[in-house]
C-alpha cells in the first residue's frame, strides 16, 4: 500500500475517533462502490453566533498521489462567496499551500477547522476573488447581505 | 529587597476580595512585579504572616523565584531548601500550601538535581516530582537519574503495597498510591520517547493496579472510587504505554474484563445493568466502558478472524448488551455513543480486509459459519442504534438537543458503513424495517422516522454513480408501492417533534432523486410536490420551508418532463410568491427557476409554447415592478430587498431557460435548426427582458446608481451566452454592448466592475463573433473615457477588472485589440505601464497576467508579433521595465511571486534588449545596501537564467539585498 493509502486511512480513522461538532467528511464511493481515499466530501458548519451560522458548507478535498508531502486541494462549489475563494471555488489558505504554512503533520481536522476559522475571519492580504473582496474591505453591508443570503443556500437542519 | 511588608499583605487581601476586574488587573500587574524581584526573602516573609491568603501568596511567589532562577548556586540552595522542607513541616499550613510547597520543592529539585543528594523524599513528593516533569522538556540525564534514584524508591514502594492486604492499609494511601502510578505512567511513556531509558520490568506497578479489581467487592463508596482509580490507570497504560502488559498480562486482563465470574462480569451485572445504582455511578461505568473499548481496540483484526469462538462470541454479545444501555443517548446515557466508535472499527476491518477475509477459509461451511456471525452481529448492533436514534419526547429531547442530533448524524453515517459491508440485503431489510412501520393497523411515526434518516443517509452517501443508485430503484419502489406517502396527511403540526419529522421526509424525498426521475417515479410526484408546497407556504420554521424549496428545484430539474401536468399548480403559487413581499426572496427565485425548468422541458421542441409561457411569467415579474417602482418615493430597504429579488427571478428563468443537454442529444438537427431561428428572431421575449433591465438599471433612480442591480443585470445577460444554438436569452453582441455604452453613462464606480466581467466573458466566449470595428467602439465608448478619469490610486478593481478584459483579447484574439485602433491600443499599453504604480495585489496580478499576454502573444500571427516588437524596441520597453523593476523592488514580500513571470517573458523574449534598459535603468536607481558591482552581477545573473523559472531566484535575492533583509527558509522547522 502506498504511504498516500496508509496516510488516508489513519485520517479516516482519526476523524471517525475525534472530529469537531457538525463538521461531517467522508471519501467518496466509487461507481463500484467501494471508497475512493483521495477524494473526499466535507461539510463545514458555520460558527454559531456569526453570519455564517446557519450553513454547512459543502467542500470537496482532493489529495494528490504526493500527500502528505503535498497538500489537499479543498473546494468550495464554483462561485463561492468568500473573499479568499477563487471563482473555481478553490480556498486560499495559508496551510493548503505547499510553499508557505503547509506541514505533512497536519490533519484532516487541522484543516477544516482552518477553514471554518478562515470563513469568518477572511485574510484581505490574499484576495482570490474580487466581488466578495471588494465588498467585504469597501462595503461591509453588502458584504454581510451577500453572506447571509448565502447561509440560506446551505441551511442544514441535521444538527437542530 | 526593600519592600513593605504590610503594604504588599494588604494588596493581597485586595486581590483576593475585589470584583473589580480592573482592580485586580493593577494589583497582579504590582504584585507579580515583585514576585519577579523576589529571591525567597518575600516569599519566607509572607509565609510567615498568619494570613491563609498571604501564605499561599507566599508559596506562589516560591515557585516564580524558582522559575526565574532556575539554577542557583550552592547557598541559595541549601538555604531555599531549608526553608521550604521547614515550611513543608509547618503544621498550621492548609493542604494547598502544604501542596504548593512540596510542589516547588520538586521544581528545585528538576532544576538543580546535579548538586541534590539522595533526599528523603516520599511517595507524594515523587508523584508530584513527575508531573512536574511532565509538564516540562527533560534532558535525558535527568531522565537517568529518575530511573536509577527515584525509580527504585518508586518500585519499592509498590512492592512493598503489594505485599499487604488491600484492607490492611488505609484508603487513603491507596488513593495517593494510585494518583502516583497513574502519573509515573504518563511519565514513563514521555521518558521513553525523551531519552533512551526503558522502564522494562515493572510487574510490580501492574500487580498493584489489578489487585483492586481482583480482590474488591463493589459494596462501598471506597471500593468503587479505587476500582474507577485503577481502571483509569490500566486503560493509560493501554493508551500510552501498552508495553507495560505482557501477552500474559493482557490474556489475565481480557479475562478479568470479560469473564462472567470475574471482575468485569460482576460490574456489568451489579453496576452497569443494575438500574437501581446506575445512574450514581455513570462516571464509573463510563470509564469501564472506555477501558472495555481500548482493549478490544488493540485486537481488532484478531477478534474479528476469530469471529465464531466461543470466547469471542461471549465477548460481542456482551458488547451487545452494553451498547444496549438503557436511555436516550446523549441525554440519559453516553454508553451507547462510547460503543458507536468501536463497532464503526470493528466492521471497517471487514472493509479494509475483504480479500483477506474472503481467502482466510477454505472450507466452504466454515466461510458460511463466519459470515453469517458476522451478519447477525452487524444486524444486531444496526437493530440497536435504529431504536437509538428514535426521536425521544419534545421535552426529553430539549435536554440536549444538539447532541442527540449529532449522535443521530453519527449513526446515519455508521449505517453508510454497513452498507458499504452488507451491501443491497442490508438495504432491503432496511426499507422493510421503514415499511412496517406504517404498513401495519397502527402508524409507528417514530419508527419510521428512523428508518427514513438512515435511508436518507445511505442513499446521499451511495448514489452518486448511476451503477449504484440503479441497485436501489426496486427497494425504494416496494417502499413508495407499499404507501409510504399515505403517511403525509397524518403529518400534521400537532404530532410531536413535528418540525424534525418533515425534515426527515424532506431530506429522505431529495435522497431518492435518482428513483423519481425514472419511470416509477410520475404517480407519486403529485403527492410529493404538494406536501412541499405546504410546507413552503405553511411552515413557521423558516429552515424548513428553504429546505423544501430546495428539494423541489432538484426535483423539477431532474424530473422535469413529468411535471407537466404539475404546472398550473405551480403558476399559481408563483405568481402569488411574485406577488406576496412576505416570500423569503430564495425561495421566490427557486420557485420561478422550478417552474420555467419544467416549462421548457415540457417544451423543449416547442419554442412557441415556451415562449408564451416566458412572456406570461416575465409580464406578470415587469408589471409588479413597475408598480412598485411607481408608487415608490423612498425606497426602504424591505421594499429594496423584493425589487431586487423579482429582478432575479429573471437571472433563474434565464439559467433554467438553457438547454438541459447536449443540442445533439436533445434534437435532430432540423429541430436545433427550428428552434434556433425561432429565438434568433423572437421580437416579443428578449424585448421583454430587455424592457426589464432598461427599467431597473436605467429608468429607476434610485437603482441607476446601484452597482447590485448592475450586478444581476450583467448576470442575465451572461446566461445564455454559452448557449449553442439561440434561446431566449442569447441576445445579439451589438445589442449588449448597445446597453453598456448607455449604462455606462448611468453608472457609478462600482459598477464597472460588472461591466467589464461581462465584457471579458463575452472575449472569452464569443470572440469569433467579435470585429475590430465592435471593439474599437467599445475602447472608444466604455474604456478610454474611464482611463482618463482613473489613475493608479483609483479603484484598483475597476482597474484590474479592466486589464482582464485587455487580457482576454489578447488571450484569444489578439488582432481585436492590436488593430481596433493602433493609437488606442498604444494608449492602453503606456496605461496599464503607469499602473505598475499602484501597490495593490488584484492590479499588480491583472498587470501580470496582461503584460505575460502583451508579450508572449500566444495566439498572435506573425505581423501582430512585429507590431508589437516595434512599440516595445521604440521607448514602451525601457518604460515597462523601468516601472516594473521599481514597482517589484518597492512591493512586500508576499507580493514577489505576482511579478516573476512578466520578468521571464521579458528576458525570454527580448533578452539583448533586456540588458541594455537594465543598464541605462539601475545606474539612476540607488540603494544603501548595493553598489555598482551588485547591480552588475544582477544584471548578468538576470540574463543567463534566459528567462527560465531560475530568475525568480535572482529577482527575490536582488529584492532582499535592496531592502536589506536576509533570507528565511520556511522548510527550515
Amino acid at each position: 500500500m502506498s504511504l498516500t493509502k496508509i496516510r488516508l486511512q489513519e485520517e479516516r480513522k482519526l476523524w471517525r475517533k475525534d472530529h469537531p461538532f457538525g463538521f461531517f467528511a467522508k471519501p467518496v464511493k466509487t461507481a463500484d462502490g467501494s471508497l475512493d481515499l483521495t477524494t473526499w466530501k466535507a461539510g463545514i458548519p458555520g460558527r454559531d453566533n456569526t453570519l455564517w451560522a446557519e450553513g454547512t458548507y459543502p467542500v470537496t478535498i482532493t489529495f494528490p498521489d504526493e500527500y502528505p508531502s503535498k497538500p489537499p486541494k479543498v473546494k468550495f462549489p464554483a462561485g463561492f462567496y468568500h473573499p479568499n475563494v477563487y471563482p473555481s471555488g478553490t480556498i486560499c489558505l495559508s496551510i493548503l499551500n505547499e510553499e508557505q504554512d503547509w506541514r505533512p503533520a497536519i490533519t484532516l481536522k487541522q484543516i477544516v477547522l482552518g477553514i471554518q476559522e478562515l470563513l469568518g475571519n477572511p485574510n484581505p492580504d490574499s484576495p482570490a476573488q474580487e466581488p466578495a473582496w471588494r465588498a467585504f474591505a469597501k462595503d461591509k453591508v453588502t458584504y454581510e447581505k451577500k453572506i447571509k443570503e448565502q447561509a440560506k443556500r446551505y441551511v442544514n437542519y441535521s444538527f437542530n | 529587597m526593600d519592600v513593605n511588608l504590610i503594604q504588599v499583605q494588604q494588596h493581597i487581601e485586595r486581590l483576593y476580595s475585589t470584583r473589580d476586574p480592573g482592580e485586580i488587573q493593577s494589583l497582579q500587574s504590582v504584585l507579580l512585579n515583585l514576585q519577579r524581584q523576589d529571591d525567597g526573602h518575600l516569599a519566607k516573609s509572607l509565609l510567615g504572616t498568619n494570613s491563609k491568603n498571604c501564605q499561599y501568596f507566599g508559596a506562589l511567589t516560591y515557585t516564580v523565584v524558582i522559575n526565574n532562577i532556575r539554577e542557583f548556586d550552592e547557598s541559595h540552595l541549601q538555604s531555599l531548601k531549608n526553608d521550604l522542607i521547614s515550611s513543608i513541616g509547618n503544621n498550621t499550613y492548609n493542604w494547598l500550601v502544604i501542596k504548593k510547597l512540596i510542589s516547588n520543592y520538586c521544581l528545585l529539585f528538576i532544576f538543580n538535581y546535579k548538586q541534590f543528594q539522595a533526599d528523603p523524599i516520599n511517595s507524594l513528593l515523587v508523584q508530584l516530582t513527575v508531573e512536574e516533569l511532565i509538564k516540562k522538556e527533560q534532558i535525558n540525564e535527568l531522565h537517568e537519574i529518575m530511573f536509577s534514584q527515584l525509580f527504585p524508591y518508586v518500585y519499592s514502594t509498590y512492592e512493598h503495597l503489594n505485599s499487604c492486604l488491600i484492607s490492611s492499609i488505609p484508603y487513603s494511601v491507596h488513593i495517593l498510591g494510585l494518583d502516583c502510578l497513574n502519573s509515573w505512567i504518563g511519565y514513563i511513556s514521555m521518558s521513553e520517547t525523551q531519552s533512551k531509558i526503558r522502564y522494562t520490568d515493572t510487574p510490580e506497578l501492574t500487580r498493584y493496579v489489578f489487585s483492586f479489581l481482583e480482590g474488591l467487592q463493589f459494596d462501598s463508596s471506597e471500593s468503587l472510587e479505587l476500582i474507577n482509580k485503577s481502571v483509569s490507570a490500566i486503560t493509560e497504560i493501554l493508551e500510552v504505554n501498552p508495553n507495560m502488559l505482557d501477552f500474559n498480562k493482557k490474556l489475565y486482563l481480557k479475562s478479568l474484563l470479560f469473564e462472567e465470574t470475574k471482575f468485569g462480569g460482576r460490574f456489568i451485572n451489579e453496576i452497569v445493568l443494575n438500574v437501581n445504582v446506575n445512574e450514581e455511578f455513570t462516571d464509573e461505568i463510563s470509564n469501564f466502558v472506555n477501558l472495555c473499548i481500548i482493549f478490544l481496540q488493540n485486537g481488532l483484526l484478531n477478534m474479528a478472524k476469530h469471529l465464531t469462538e466461543p470466547t469471542n462470541r461471549f465477548i460481542l454479545n456482551l458488547l451487545l448488551k452494553l451498547t444496549n444501555y438503557p436511555g436516550i443517548p446523549k441525554v440519559e446515557e453516553n454508553v451507547s455513543d462510547q460503543f458507536l466508535s468501536f463497532w464503526e472499527e470493528f466492521f471497517n476491518v471487514f472493509i479494509d480486509d475483504e480479500e483477506a477475509f474472503d481467502s482466510l477459509y477454505k472450507d466452504e461451511n466454515t466461510k458460511l459459519e463466519f459470515y453469517s456471525t458476522r451478519n447477525a452481529i452487524c444486524n444486531e448492533v444496526c437493530k440497536i442504534y435504529w431504536e437509538k436514534i428514535k426521536l425521544p419526547a419534545p421535552e426529553q429531547l430539549q435536554l440536549n438537543r444538539s447532541d442527540f442530533f449529532y449522535f443521530k448524524s453519527t449513526v446515519g453515517d455508521f449505517f453508510s458503513i454497513v452498507y458499504s459491508l452488507l451491501k443491497l440485503s442490508f438495504y432491503k431489510d432496511l426499507v422493510e424495517l421503514a415499511g412496517s412501520k406504517f404498513s401495519s393497523s397502527e402508524l409507528d411515526l417514530n419508527g419510521l422516522e428512523s428508518a427514513l434518516f438512515i435511508l436518507h443517509k445511505v442513499n446521499d452517501d451511495s448514489t452518486f454513480y448511476e451503477s449504484q443508485s440503479n441497485l436501489l430503484i426496486n427497494p425504494i419502489n416496494s417502499l413508495m408501492e407499499a404507501g409510504l406517502l399515505k403517511i403525509l396527511p397524518s403529518l400534521t403540526p400537532a404530532i410531536p417533534n413535528y418540525f424534525n419529522f418533515v425534515s426527515t421526509f424532506i431530506n429522505f424525498i431529495s435522497s431518492i432523486q435518482f428513483y423519481l426521475k425514472t419511470d416509477h417515479g410520475p404517480k407519486y410526484l403529485g403527492d410529493i410536490l404538494e406536501f412541499l408546497f405546504s410546507i413552503i407556504i405553511n411552515s413557521k420554521d423558516p429552515k424548513l420551508s428553504l429546505t423544501s424549496s430546495k428539494t423541489i428545484l432538484n426535483i423539477c430539474q431532474e424530473c422535469g418532463p413529468h411535471l407537466v401536468v404539475f404546472l398550473p399548480t405551480l403558476k399559481n403559487l408563483l405568481n402569488e410568491m411574485i406577488q406576496n413581499d412576505q416570500i423569503d426572496n430564495l425561495i421566490r427565485a427557486r420557485m420561478a427557476n422550478s417552474y420555467i425548468s419544467i416549462s421548457h422541458s415540457a417544451n423543449l421542441k416547442s419554442p412557441r409554447e415556451f415562449s408564451s409561457v416566458l412572456i406570461e411569467l416575465l409580464s406578470v415579474i415587469e408589471t409588479r415592478a413597475g408598480n412598485l417602482m411607481a408608487n415608490v418615493s423612498i425606497l426602504e430597504e424591505h421594499a429594496e430587498d423584493y425589487l431586487i429579488s423579482l429582478l432575479s427571478c429573471v437571472t433563474e428563468i434565464g439559467k433554467s431557460s438553457v438547454l438541459p443537454g447536449e443540442v445533439e442529444d436533445l434534437y435532430t438537427q432540423e429541430e436545433a435548426n427550428a428552434v434556433s431561428d425561432f429565438w434568433k428572431n423572437d421580437t416579443t421575449v428578449k424585448p421583454l427582458i430587455l424592457s426589464i433591465i432598461r427599467k431597473y438599471s436605467i429608468d429607476f433612480q434610485p437603482f441607476s446608481n446601484k452597482s447590485t442591480i448592475t450586478e444581476i443585470c450583467c448576470q442575465i445577460f451572461k446566461t445564455g451566452l454559452n448557449e449553442p444554438i439561440h434561446n431566449p436569452f442569447k441576445f445579439d453582441l451589438p445589442v449588449i454592448f448597445e446597453y453598456l455604452a448607455l449604462k455606462i453613462r448611468h453608472c457609478d464606480a462600482n459598477s464597472l466592475y460588472h461591466i467589464f466581467k461581462l465584457i471579458e466573458t463575452i472575449t472569452l466566449t464569443n470572440y469569433k463573433l467579435l470585429d475590430e470595428l465592435t471593439v474599437n467602439d467599445l475602447l472608444t465608448n466604455v474604456f478610454i473615457p474611464h482611463f482618463k478619469d482613473h489613475d493608479s490610486n483609483s479603484d484598483p478593481d475597476m482597474l484590474s477588472s479592466s486589464t482582464d478584459v485587455f487580457t482576454s483579447m489578447l488571450d484569444k484574439k489578439p488582432s481585436l485589440l492590436l488593430y481596433s485602433n493602433v493609437n488606442l491600443f498604444v494608449e492602453v499599453l503606456h496605461y496599464s505601464v503607469n499602473l505598475f504604480k499602484s501597490n495593490e495585489v488584484s492590479i499588480i496580478k491583472s498587470l501580470s497576467k496582461f503584460w505575460t499576454a502583451v508579450i508572449l502573444l500566444k495566439r498572435g500571427s506573425q505581423q501582430d508579433q512585429e507590431l508589437v516588437q516595434n512599440i516595445f524596441q521604440q521607448s514602451l520597453g525601457r518604460l515597462l521595465l523601468q516601472e516594473l523593476l521599481s514597482s517589484f523592488l518597492n512591493n512586500s514580500r508576499s507580493s514577489l511571486e505576482c511579478y516573476y513571470l512578466v520578468f521571464r517573458s521579458l528576458i525570454s523574449k527580448y533578452q539583448l534588449f533586456v540588458k541594455n534598459w537594465l543598464m541605462e535603468i539601475l545606474p539612476n536607481m540607488n540603494w544603501k545596501h548595493v553598489n555598482d558591482h551588485d547591480k552588475k552581477l544582477f544584471i548578468d545573473k538576470l540574463l543567463l537564467t534566459r528567462g527560465q523559472r531560475s530568475a525568480n531566484e535572482v529577482l527575490k535575492k536582488f529584492w532582499l539585498q535592496v531592502n536589506g533583509l536576509v533570507e528565511f527558509n520556511s522548510k527550515n522547522y
